[in-house]
């Protein structure tokens, strides 16, 4: 059993595996840096218009909020959401709230999903097959 | 009157076919049977697997004289034989002996894919090298049971889990077992949806399944033509026996990328690739011959084919879940498992898997990115072991 496994060229076998997974990693890894190199060079050529959406989004989310005194709250609400919605949202956070136990409405805001519930179930719906 | 007569149907006799019936080709028109059941009934890669196990039908049937194994089983083809005496598969498999057929069939394979995901997410890249695992412990596996380094190399690369790259390395490297690596890598190709699974579950917690990434960034068409250009002159300045699969490859999605040349593309997808797939799987299906097919070696072969798919389903998922440490659990390993080329039936699986986990998790396209880096990263490996062996 050992003179068996003692005539292969085991010098030559790692050699090969270790010369392939150096190669193969060395190769994709520098295709990596290209691809990334690409896409910041493009998106800068591009205008950076990505960049600029992206420091609006920051910017937004950071009202200045008012100095909250116990009793006298008033959330923070997000641009073109009705007074009414927010009267519906403080009604649905009463009920679901331990009898007795008081609460303050701080801000509210749209959550920020990745894809509409129409949006995913029409990506549901096209990789059902797979 | 009566003895002409005799004699005449005695000749005929012995001239048929049924006369050199040995045990050996009704065994192998029986495993072609079974590999037409495989494709039409199961649907086991039809496409490729119908070609193959017709061609294997049609190469044991004695006295056709369609195909002479004996013609290619020398580095150099003995093209005086060929064509004084050669059968209609051996013309035919002239295109696979001369690496014609897979490099068209990776023209086509180009032009059919979009590399969109993968530059918006370059560490993909990894996981299709990762996923290379299985090529390199299937080569030592093959060594340990015996088989020369060359074949060794030829039989690891089914790991690859890319069929024309593996016929475009043991036509080269192991011509007497193409036919086996053939039948194995589709046959496995086929179960990818069977193998991978326990494999991706087994490696992964249930946490880490239900990952969800973030949504990939747009890929500008700029992006798509620069990127073929950019793959084939690094790939191939660095490993230039790679060349013919990642060039042709690379041709097919320029094509597509530029949007100018419909027509060609329509044809490198439909007619050129129908024709080529055809040829090609008729013409491996041909070289497995009794003499050639029916040895231990075939069934070292299909186990070793087993081994290489699942340490290369194995490789990925854990870099997968290297990734997902280091990101700090925005990578799903789960798509480690679409490097292994296989393409796009790999990246299915992961996406089923996920969304096992997860319902509203939707991994395919992101698990895209590691596939077709899984095609690039198998070529690249291909074209080291021919650099070595050949």
């Amino acid at each position: 059993m050992f003179e068996y496994f003692a005539d292969i060229d085991w010098t030559q076998t790692w050699s090969v595996v270790l010369v392939g997974l150096v190669v193969v990693f060395a190769v994709l890894i520098i295709l990596v840096l290209i691809c990334w190199a690409m896409g910041k060079v493009f998106s800068a050529v591009s205008g950076g218009n990505g960049d600029s959406g992206r420091t609006e989004k920051k910017a937004a989310p950071a009202p200045v909020v008012p100095a909250v005194k116990k009793g006298t709250v008033s959330p923070v609400v997000e641009d073109g959401i009705s007074d009414e919605i927010v009267a519906a949202i403080s009604a649905a956070v009463a009920c679901m709230m331990e009898p007795g136990k008081s609460f303050a409405l701080k801000s509210v805001r749209r959550a920020r999903e990745a894809r509409s519930a129409w949006s995913a179930a029409g990506i549901a719906e096209n990789t059902r097959p797979f | 009157m009566i003895d002409v007569f005799v004699q005449t149907i005695t000749d005929l006799w012995q001239e048929s076919g049924l006369a050199a019936m040995q045990w050996q080709n009704w065994v192998m028109i029986a495993i072609s049977f079974v590999l037409v059941y495989l494709a039409i009934v199961k649907g086991f890669e039809p496409l490729l697997l119908l070609p193959i196990a017709f061609g294997m039908f049609l190469t044991n049937l004695p006295m056709t004289e369609m195909f002479h194994m004996d013609y290619f089983v020398n580095k150099e083809i003995d093209f005086g034989q060929v064509m004084q005496n050669g059968g209609l598969l051996d013309y035919l498999y002239l295109g696979v002996k001369l690496g014609i057929y897979p490099s068209l069939i990776f023209l086509g394979i180009g032009a059919m894919t979009d590399f969109g995901p993968l530059i918006a997410n370059p560490k993909s890249f990894l996981l299709g090298a990762a996923a290379q695992l299985g090529i390199f412990v299937t080569f030592v596996g093959a060594v340990m049971l015996g088989f020369s380094p060359e074949f060794a190399a030829a039989i690891g690369i089914i790991g690859g889990a890319d069929g024309p790259t593996a016929i475009y390395v043991a036509k080269s490297l192991a011509p007497t077992i193409l036919g086996s690596i053939a039948v194995a890598a589709y046959s496995y190709m086929a179960l990818v949806p069977l193998i991978q699974p326990p494999i991706m579950k087994l490696l992964t917690t249930k946490k880490e399944r239900m990952v969800v990434m973030k949504q990939l960034r747009p890929v500008s068409k700029t992006e798509k033509i620069v990127f073929p250009i950019a793959v084939t002159l690094i790939v191939s300045l660095i490993v230039p026996s790679a060349a013919p699969l990642l060039g042709m490859l690379m041709l097919g999605n320029l094509m597509k990328e530029s949007g100018m040349v419909d027509r060609l593309v329509k044809t490198a997808q439909n007619e050129l690739m129908n024709i080529v797939t055809i040829f090609l799987g008729v013409t491996v299906g041909a070289t497995a011959t009794a003499d050639y097919f029916l040895t231990p070696q075939t069934l070292k072969i299909i186990v070793l084919g087993l081994i290489a798919f699942g340490f290369g389903t194995a490789g990925g998922v854990l870099f997968g879940k290297l990734m997902y440490i280091f990101t700090k659990g925005k990578v799903n390993p789960l798509i480690g498992s679409a490097g292994v080329s296989a393409v796009p039936m790999a990246a299915r699986v992961s996406q089923r898997v996920g969304a096992e986990a997860n319902p509203t998790n939707f991994l395919l396209m992101h698990a895209m990115g590691p596939n077709v880096a899984g095609v690039i990263g198998s070529a690249v490996v291909a074209g080291v072991l021919l650099a070595i062996f050949a």
